[in-house]
């Protein structure tokens, strides 16, 4: 606490912070693992509640996600694509826009990463992987500008076109593979596979595990750099705190969009390219089971800072890796593992920090931003569920 | 160090209450602390039925934060609140407003994006079975209207409305909830003197009926018109509780500040330079398309502060808008030193000198979640000790706030601290410092002293009168007429979008202003 003396006014020197105390410093770890155990109380309810053993499900599920190096690593590899697609959508959320079609940017980058793959097999590997990736980046951002440009120009509202574009991206990356790009071989949705030498190598024997996740961890750094050091990241924060007070100060809002809408899609396109490199490789007709959906959940989660994003994805990667093992091992229903994403969700979006009138003061962490329009109800959760509805009647989202 | 004026049985209005019965609020040993600071420090307070009862003192002296304890928004560390002689405890304003206990807060509170009847009728819709009924809270609002003496566009989205009518607004919302105890906090600030005259007019005539109304002001003459009873503050605590008769202003200042006070001296006037900013038949168009300034010409030169009067929504806001950066005129050219400047960018337009004190601190003067060093920084992004090759050096940053901190001795919190945690008054010293000290070529001031305290306003005119020295050239927008005179060297008249007149200093008085802002003459 930076003292101010009564007389002068002037802070007492060598004092730095003032805002969160060191309580609330230690009890914003708390805060952030409120949602997982509260997801988890409800879960062993459920199990409880369908005649299973509790402790015994979630002693499987823990031995299956990170019982040793293999299981761990392939944790990794499915907190990956979630690790990109959530810190994708908290650039957006933090610069105060709600962009939720982080999964179309997904998928357009995953193709022009498979199309590289496929297509450019005379190219030394090495090459074709930084081809590759470089086109999947691009390819997410230009995809993402589109509402990015609607947004600065014409101020249309982006949870919808974002929300809208995802269906376009999914359809006409399936119109692609079907009917212009089909491995010849083969009766599915697929494309050719990608030249052998251009799939990442695994870091660990009988695992997935590759450089996607140590540059998925770069990223964040990056992320964290934006956001605390630079003065774009200084804008884009003002942006999302204050648009009226960031306008009156000279910040370009138009810009800010437009390079939100950019980065944010970059990363989405990076999301993709890296899982058809690294794990799939191949573009396969609705590959992706919601990554870019995860990513608001843990873009929420991690209540947009950096190590809340890393530690959420890590979580989300455990229980989809655990969950989609455990099915081998036991009786228990996938569906099971979603109520448990479902449950920590919801109590992601609820503020904890709302309960304690203490935690309130807390100024130094991040909340969602709240849009201007509607009041009364919280639009990413709103876009998330719609979006969770909508994909599970459309059935792409298995 | 409480200074024992307080009669017992004071001046009273209200005929029901007799000097046995117990006082409406009495606040005893009130304690806030946040962080390092004493808000609150052992408060004391009573305050009979039915009487105007205003609360003073200097910024960051504490009178929110008790009001907001009162309210329920703030809970006290320790203390009691006792209502009639019953210990009440009031945890949320759900409570407060349950006992009867109303509250128009410095800053607005209002749903931006819901019209202004549904504002007014939030929390307490008039309903037919499960529908709104829009016209029981329309024949409801325009009673209030009436009973206030206003009017009010209903249908408007409160984000639409004037800032002295979203307080009108406010106001209007204490009514309709049928508070008995009403407490305002600085509700004049954003009134226009003849607003001002209406809503205490409507005061006497609620204090007559019976009910408590605590006002806190920084205007000392306030106090008088319309207060029976006055308490003072400092650092926390009540230092004096007095009747305001047989007392003055001057005697209250001093109170106030805890030493004798001089009055400020009018810095002398140098002759006006070079023009500075240019203005040739600008018309502009609000968000509803309407054009509110029609073919506006003037100009403003080096080391002159020309004043802007007028009612609200005169068309002043577009204009300021328009030499900003913020808004589009329909035609018209803008020059700022002779080059055009009309499609130039706010931070183009800063960058060349350009300095705004917004008439909406809380939401576009300053950034509530952000810290105070990041509020300074918003306009040094250009600073190349702050920010070099697109990187901040967050220790400079940190340096450079605290000397702003210092300079404009804005109190109550250190770089880091957020801006939502100053007091009002505190804020605004941040934003006039925050816009000052890159000593400005145009100034645009919208309300400069708007919430600040006695000493604040002198050490603000100060500011304001050695910028102008150093060449400054100001526009002043002001609904103190008497502040636009005094610092003035030009007036400007704006009626319904046009300017009207354009006064030397010396000709201007209060009532011939009154009259050119009215269109009466
Ligand atoms: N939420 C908060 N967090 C931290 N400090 C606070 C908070 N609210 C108020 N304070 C501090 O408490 C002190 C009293 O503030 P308060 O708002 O009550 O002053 P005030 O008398 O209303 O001043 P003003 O005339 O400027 O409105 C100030 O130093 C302020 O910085
Ligand atoms: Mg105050």
């Amino acid at each position: 606490m930076s003292q101010v003396t009564a007389e002068t006014g002037i802070p007492v020197a060598g004092q730095e912070t003032i805002a969160p105390s060191r309580g609330l410093q230690l009890l914003r770890p708390l805060q952030l693992a409120g949602p997982f155990v509260v997801a988890l109380i409800v879960g062993a309810i459920v199990l409880a509640a369908s005649g299973r053993d509790a402790a015994g499900t979630y002693w499987l599920l823990l031995q299956q996600s990170l019982g040793g190096p293999t299981e761990i690593a392939n944790t990794l590899v499915a907190a990956t694509p979630v690790l990109l697609t959530g810190l994708a959508t908290a650039i957006a959320f933090r610069s105060g826009m709600f962009n939720v079609g982080v999964e179309g940017s997904l998928y357009v980058g995953a193709f022009a990463a498979a199309w590289a793959g496929f297509t450019l097999t005379r190219l030394p590997g090495p090459i074709v992987i930084l081809v590759a990736v470089v086109l999947a980046g691009l390819a997410g951002a230009v995809w993402a500008l589109i509402p990015g440009i609607l947004r600065a120009q014409w101020r249309v509202d982006e949870v919808v076109t974002t929300l809208m574009l995802n269906y376009v991206a999914i359809l006409l990356t399936s119109w692609l593979v079907n009917y212009f790009f089909l491995a010849p071989d083969i009766a599915n949705s697929m494309s050719p596979l990608i030249a052998s030498d251009a799939r990442l190598a695994p870091l660990l024997p009988r695992s997935q595990l590759t450089i996607a996740f140590l540059l998925a961890l770069v990223v964040t750094l990056l992320y964290a750099y934006l956001f605390n050091r630079a003065t774009i990241g200084y804008q884009l924060r003002m942006t999302g705190l204050n648009p009226r007070f960031a306008r009156a100060v000279g910040i370009n809002l138009g810009r800010s969009i437009i390079v939100v809408f950019l980065l944010s899609g970059l990363i989405g396109g990076f999301a993709g390219g890296l899982q058809i490199l690294g794990v799939n490789y191949r573009f396969i007709d609705h590959f992706s089971p919601g990554y870019g959906f995860t990513g608001i959940a843990v873009a929420l989660l991690g209540r947009g800072h950096p190590a809340g994003i890393l530690l959420s994805a890590l979580f989300f990667g455990a229980l989809s890796n655990g969950g989609a093992m455990i099915q081998l091992f036991s009786d228990i229903p996938l569906d099971l593992i979603n109520i448990l994403q479902g449950v920590v969700m919801i109590f992601a979006v609820i503020e904890l920090s709302r309960l304690p009138a203490c935690l309130t003061r807390c100024s130094g962490c991040w909340r969602p931003p709240r849009r201007p329009r509607p009041p009364s109800c919280s639009p990413p959760w709103v876009a998330w569920s719609t979006a969770r509805v909508a994909s599970s009647i459309s059935g792409w989202n298995r | 160090m409480t200074e024992d004026s307080r009669a017992a049985g004071a001046p009273n209005s209200g005929a029901s209450a007799s000097i046995l019965a117990p006082p409406r609020v009495r606040i005893r040993g009130l304690t806030k602390r946040y962080g390092g600071i004493l808000a609150n420090d052992g408060v004391d307070l009573e305050i009979p039925r039915g009487g105007i009862h205003a609360i003073v003192g200097e910024n960051g002296a504490g009178k929110t934060t008790l009001m907001r304890a009162l309210y329920g928004l703030v809970e006290p560390d320790s203390g009691v609140i006792e209502l009639d002689g019953v210990p009440v405890r009031i945890a949320t304003p759900a409570q407060a407003i349950a006992r009867g206990i109303g509250m128009v807060h410095q800053r607005f509170e209002l749903v931006e994006q819901l019209s202004a009847l549904e504002n007014l009728a939030l929390g307490d819709l008039p309903h037919r079975g499960l529908m709104f009924d829009r016209n029981a809270a329309v024949v409801r609002a325009r009673e209030i209207a009436a009973q206030l003496g206003t009017t009010m566009d209903w249908d408007r989205l409160v984000a639409h409305l004037t800032v002295g009518a979203r307080q009108r607004l406010e106001i209007m919302r204490l009514l309709y909830r049928d508070a008995d105890i009403l407490i305002f906090d600085e509700p004049t600030s954003v009134l226009t003197p003849q607003e001002a005259d209406d809503l205490f007019g409507v005061l006497r005539r609620m204090a007559g009926q019976g009910k408590t109304i605590i006002f806190i002001t920084h205007k000392l003459r306030e106090v008088f018109a319309i207060a029976e009873q006055v308490t003072v503050m400092r650092r926390g605590r009540v230092v004096a509780s007095l009747p305001t008769k047989g007392s003055d202003p001057q005697r209250l200042a001093t109170l106030i500040v805890g030493e004798q006070f001089a009055s400020p001296v009018r810095a002398t006037t140098i002759p006006p330079g070079k023009p500075v900013l240019e203005v040739d038949r600008l018309s502009i168009c609000d968000d509803l398309g309407n054009l509110t300034l029609r073919q506006a010409s003037f100009s403003i030169h080096a080391g002159e502060i020309v004043g802007l009067a007028g009612i609200e929504g005169s068309g002043q806001r577009e204009l300021v808008e328009a030499l900003v950066g913020l808004r589009r005129p329909v035609t018209g050219t803008i020059n700022l030193r002779g080059r055009p400047v009309v499609t130039a960018s706010v931070w183009e337009r800063r960058k060349r000198g350009v300095a705004y004190i917004s008439e909406d601190r809380d939401a576009e003067g300053a950034c509530l979640p952000a810290s105070l060093a990041e509020n300074i920084f918003s306009i040094e992004r250009d600073n190349p000790t702050l920010a070099r090759g697109g990187r901040l050096n967050l220790a400079a940053i940190a340096r450079f706030a605290r000397s702003i901190l210092s300079r404009f001795d804005v109190r109550g919190g250190g770089p880091q601290s957020p801006a939502r945690a100053l007091s009002g008054g505190n804020l605004q010293r941040l934003v006039l410092g925050r816009e000052m000290q890159r000593t400005p070529t145009l100034l645009i001031a919208a309300h400069p002293t708007r919430g600040v305290d006695v000493r604040g306003i002198t050490f603000i005119h100060q500011q304001l009168a050695e910028s102008r020295a150093g060449g400054a050239a100001m526009l002043l927008i002001s609904e103190e007429l008497g502040e636009l005179i005094e610092l003035s060297d030009r007036l400007l008249v704006i009626f319904e979008g046009r300017i009207t007149a354009n006064l030397a200093a010396g000709e201007a008085t209060p009532e011939r202003l009154g009259l050119l802002m009215t269109g009466a003459a």
